[in-house]
């Protein structure tokens, strides 16, 4: 990405460094967005307060903030809203194995609802994310995870795009250089 | 008899494709008039049988002539008439069909509409290409998948249309998005006919301009149909899943959308005019990969057609002669040395490069992240899958710098500018988009890092585009060209569509609530209450509805009735969500499972997805800018003469 | 020209991945367990027939056995069920049934419609001991040795060439261990 920040010398040349940083530092908002999708308790910033009541019995459930009365299906009492934020982050990672390509969030195979059961139970018992990763792979292998984890043999599907844009941006300066030269 | 008709009508097509493909390219090739001038009414012909094949079948399914396989297997006696007419393309066969009918019609618009404008040599050239590109369809249809297959005697009643299609954004989705995929077909064509003169010249890039940005909009407007019904449809409220189907169309618009800048670089200043040709090359060729990818079955997708690997190896072969030979051709055709006048650093040249680098390096991404578990399995490396969270994650690393600068770029002057100059008449966007776009978000509860800069960014955009379309229209007594006019409405559709995924993504309510008969779930200030679960019937489904009354406050603002659908033929069962559309945020409720608890009670989904209009509201900008930019007069004037020597001139400088 | 040359290699490279991995679409399709090569997992379940008996996967080390997954919900357990008769039959090693996520019913009525060629049947019928075993649909065969190592896995109905290759597999560990 510094292709040019050896060179500021000259002032056109100060000028597309500014430029690569300029774009270097879009790519660092880019990488944190990027990184949002990891993010954790956002509780307080969420607007959405939730109030349930049912017509019947209550059936108190222990849900943080909110008194409510509603249990979620299969029955899955959360005991914080982080909890239910990490439980669908990864059912939504997991690939359900029965299915055509579908997340266990998304599907409705018996496999897929008793493996969301098993995730929520790990849950329960105060396992880490990485843990119920682990647990799966270990049973149905890396094919489970759609996000595919950083090894040897996944270093062209990460880096790949990034060296090829790279690459890219360097083939792309040369060409202006060499076009700056029609220019006089 | 119908079925024979049609048979014979697609046949008489190959014939005409044939002669089409072969004599008139002959006829440029030899100057002979005689045979060029076979083109036009070869293409009409051509179109005329394949339209002709294509109403019978469209006839057979609304007779219910189960004798023939594919209206057996995709409909039945209690299809209603408009998913008789839809399930036409609604099989692997029809939707070929299809394809080779949007293709007819795109060669038969070419040969109307620039007719006047090409000349003759050229003009038949382009016809002739997508000639022989209609070969390979029609063969292909004809010999591994024809529509017209009989069954005797055939069963009394046929199967059903899969479900999933029955549905009206399953009407519109395909044509269009095979309008898309198909009008590349024509840019293919120019590019193909280009490098067969031997010469790129500027004047075929401007011919070539309105075609690609009319099968740009199509193809967004088909992406975009395609989105907002898997959003309905699917029923998780989800808009995008990097699938690999939905990628097989994304890889080929990210090239288009690349290939409508580059093409205007090269038709304005002559510059990159390879490159353009590649990308001609590429946006079509990916176009047919994504065919490859929907019907082989090389690849495991919720969307794909039911597969047949037979079929995949015809598609590749097909794929291989034609970009196998365009590439061939470019290799020894394409102008190697760079042409056009010269423009520094800071130019709309080089930021329209850089919009090519980024784009066209996302598309690599998505094919590489779309073919890596081939890759991984052909090394033996094991079974892995790549899913949204790499997409989503490379997509938005790679996007953010050129949306971030998009504004930027209608402001540059060609060939030499300054980033002061620039930067002046934007710099109250940027703040105003800084101020407001925190203000918006604090304001709406959303103060995280996705709706913050979905808001700061959506602004920025818009505020850009207007800044520079109030600039324009001061500088000028006149109406802006319907092409600026197209790029202002298209780039601030990307601005709508940026705010509308920072809110989606980080903001949607979702839970799957557990309900009964006359419970009620209170959230954001709407109350949602349930009042029974009734049994319907519909032509040909039974389904469990959930009947809710929706109460803002104390007002009752909506009835919501989602249903479980069970459909006969198959007994497959159906998720139809229930859902009150609004500007600021969607209600949506899907239908579970019944609970086994035996308390009749079930399990629903409930989401309120914040400014979910707002992403096909952009994507709807985007595709409209697009066919206004292609109305632009400019390129439907007759201009042979002058621009032509222009070119000339402007070829020859010294690069 | 090299460099013009570049777009069609690249094609080229995408052409073979593409006409190499068509064949292999269908084998794509079943997920390779991880567990073949490792230790069975333990696991205790009750008997289908007594409920009361409870069957364990290290009752049966010291011998190779068969572990077949089926379901009286599963259309292709009644396709493949005659030759899991035939290996019942013929393979001379136990077979183990493992009714997954079924009614005790259901089960027993469908054994005694379509016959029962099993050494014994254990019940999961909350699934968890199938996710430990990696199933993720049925008919699902597993082969393990005399030492409890997985050995090799089928997915999917058995039938006459899949039958061929099982009882081939189960002579080589007959051998292996001695029996």
């Amino acid at each position: 990405m510094t292709v040019s920040a050896h060179r500021m010398t000259k002032s056109p040349r100060q000028r597309v460094g500014l430029i690569l940083l300029a774009l270097v530092g879009m790519m660092m908002v880019g990488i944190g967005m990027a990184a949002g999708n990891v993010q954790t308790d956002e509780r307080a910033s969420h607007p959405i307060n939730e109030q349930s009541s049912q017509g019947g019995t209550a059936r108190p459930v222990q849900q943080g903030q909110m008194g409510g009365m509603i249990t979620p299906i299969e029955p899955l009492p959360f005991r914080s809203s982080l909890e239910e934020r990490r439980f669908r982050a990864l059912v939504s990672e997991l690939r359900c194995t029965v299915c055509q390509n579908e997340s266990l969030a998304e599907s409705t195979a018996p496999l897929a609802r008793d493996l969301r059961m098993e995730v929520f139970a790990m849950l329960q018992d105060g396992r880490a994310d990485m843990e119920i990763r682990q647990f799966m792979v270990e049973r149905y292998g890396d094919f489970v995870l759609y996000r595919p984890p950083l090894a040897g043999h996944t270093l062209l599907l990460w880096f790949g795009p990034i060296l090829l844009l790279i690459g890219s941006l360097i083939g792309a300066f040369f060409v202006i250089k060499n076009r700056r030269q029609a220019l006089k | 008899m119908i079925a024979e008709f049609g048979q014979i009508s697609l046949i008489l097509a190959l014939v005409l494709a044939v002669l089409l493909g072969t004599l008139p390219l002959w006829g440029a090739y030899r100057r002979n008039d005689t045979l060029m001038n076979l083109a036009p009414s070869l293409v009409v012909g051509h179109f005329v049988f394949t339209l002709a094949a294509f109403v019978s079948l469209a006839t057979l399914f609304l007779r219910h002539d189960f004798t023939v396989i594919n209206v057996a297997t995709n409909s039945n006696l209690l299809l209603p008439w408009y998913y008789r007419i839809s399930a036409t393309w609604g099989s692997h066969e029809g939707s070929l069909l299809l394809w080779i009918l949007m293709l007819a019609g795109w060669m038969l618009a070419v040969a109307v509409f620039s007719r006047k404008v090409l000349p003759k040599v050229f003009l038949t050239r382009v016809l002739s290409v997508m000639g022989l590109i209609s070969i390979g369809f029609l063969l292909f249809t004809i010999l591994t998948s024809n529509p017209f297959d009989r069954i005797l005697p055939g069963p009394i009643d046929g199967q059903d249309l899969n479900p999933l299609l029955q549905d009206p954004g399953m009407i519109f989705h395909p044509p269009l998005l095979y309008m898309g995929y198909v009008g590349f077909a024509v840019a293919f064509g120019f590019a193909i006919a280009g490098l067969l003169g031997g010469r790129i010249e500027r004047d075929w890039v401007r011919w070539s301009r309105p075609w690609t940005l009319m099968a740009w909009a199509f193809l967004t407007g088909g992406i975009t149909l395609g989105s907002w019904w898997a959003y309905y449809e699917l029923g998780w409220g989800g808009w995008w899943f990097w699938d690999p189907v939905e990628n097989a169309s994304f890889i080929p618009w990210l090239l288009g959308t690349a290939l409508i800048h580059s093409q205007a670089v090269t038709e304005k200043r002559g510059a990159f005019p390879a490159w353009t040709v590649l990308l001609a090359i590429a946006a079509f060729s990916t176009s047919l990969l994504g065919t490859f990818l929907v019907r082989s079955g090389v690849l495991t997708s919720v969307h794909a057609f039911a597969t047949d690997p037979e079929r995949g190896v015809f598609i590749l072969g097909f794929m291989a002669v034609v970009t196998g030979a365009a590439l061939l051709l470019y290799a020894l055709r394409a102008p190697r040395i760079m042409t056009g006048k010269g423009f520094d650093f800071v130019s709309r040249e080089s930021a329209l490069l850089l919009n090519n680098v980024f784009f066209a390096v996302s598309a690599g991404m998505v094919l590489l992240g779309t073919l890596y578990p081939l890759i991984i399995d052909f090394m033996g490396w094991g079974q892995i899958s790549v899913g949204p969270p790499y997409f989503s994650a490379m997509f938005i690393l790679l996007m953010t710098p050129i949306v971030m600068l998009l504004p930027l770029g209608p402001f540059t002057r060609w060939g030499r500018d300054e980033l002061k100059r620039i930067m002046a008449p934007l710099l109250i966007s940027l703040i105003v988009a800084i101020v407001a776009g925190m203000a918006i978000a604090a304001y709406l509860g959303a103060f995280n890092l996705r709706a913050v800069t979905g808001w700061i960014g959506g602004i920025w955009l818009i505020m850009g585009a207007l800044s520079y379309f109030w600039r324009q229209k001061q500088q000028s007594r006149f109406m802006l060209p319907r092409g600026q006019l197209g790029m202002v409405m298209a780039h601030a559709g990307v601005g709508v569509f940026i705010i509308g995924v920072g809110m989606v993504e980080s903001m949607t309510y979702e839970r799957d609530v557990r309900f009964g008969a006359g419970d009620t779930l209170e959230v954001a200030g709407y109350r949602f209450h349930l009042e029974e679960i009734a049994s319907v019937k519909g032509p040909n489904w039974i389904a469990d509805e959930g009947r809710f009354t929706v109460f803002r406050g104390d007002r009752e603002i909506a009835r919501m009735q989602p249903q479980k659908r069970l459909y006969h033929r198959g007994q497959q069962v159906m998720t139809q969500v229930a859902l009150r559309p609004g500007f600021t945020h969607d209600l949506y409720i899907a239908m579970g499972e019944p609970l086994r608890d035996g308390t009749g009670d079930w399990s629903i989904r409930v989401h309120i997805k914040p400014f979910v209009r707002w992403i096909w509201g952009g994507a709807f900008l985007l595709a409209l800018g697009g066919l206004l930019a292609a109305s632009d007069r400019r390129y439907w004037r007759q201009q042979r003469a002058e621009s032509r020597e222009g070119a000339m001139a402007e070829g020859a400088q010294p690069a | 020209m090299i460099r013009m040359l570049v777009p069609l290699l690249v094609f080229v490279g995408l052409l073979v991945l593409l006409l190499i991995s068509l064949p292999t679409a269908e084998q794509r399709r079943q997920v390779a367990s991880p567990l073949i090569g490792r230790e069975v997992p333990n696991f205790t379940l009750p008997s289908l027939h007594e409920p009361g008996v409870q069957y364990s996967t290290t009752d049966l080390r010291g011998q190779p056995f068969l572990l077949n997954v089926w379901g009286s919900w599963c259309f292709s357990c009644r396709v493949e069920h005659p030759y899991i008769t035939r290996l019942g039959e013929e393979a001379g090693i136990p077979l183990v049934g493992f009714n997954w996520r079924d009614e005790r019913d259901d089960a027993l009525t469908w054994l005694n419609r379509f016959g029962d060629a099993w050494t014994f049947h254990m019940v999961d019928e909350e699934g968890r001991a199938a996710i430990d075993l990696g199933v993720y649909g049925a008919p699902e065969t597993f082969l393990i040795d005399h030492r409890g190592v997985i050995r090799h896995k089928h997915i999917g109905p058995v039938d006459q060439a899949i039958f061929d290759d099982l009882m081939r597999r189960i002579n080589d560990l007959r051998q292996e261990a001695g029996v």
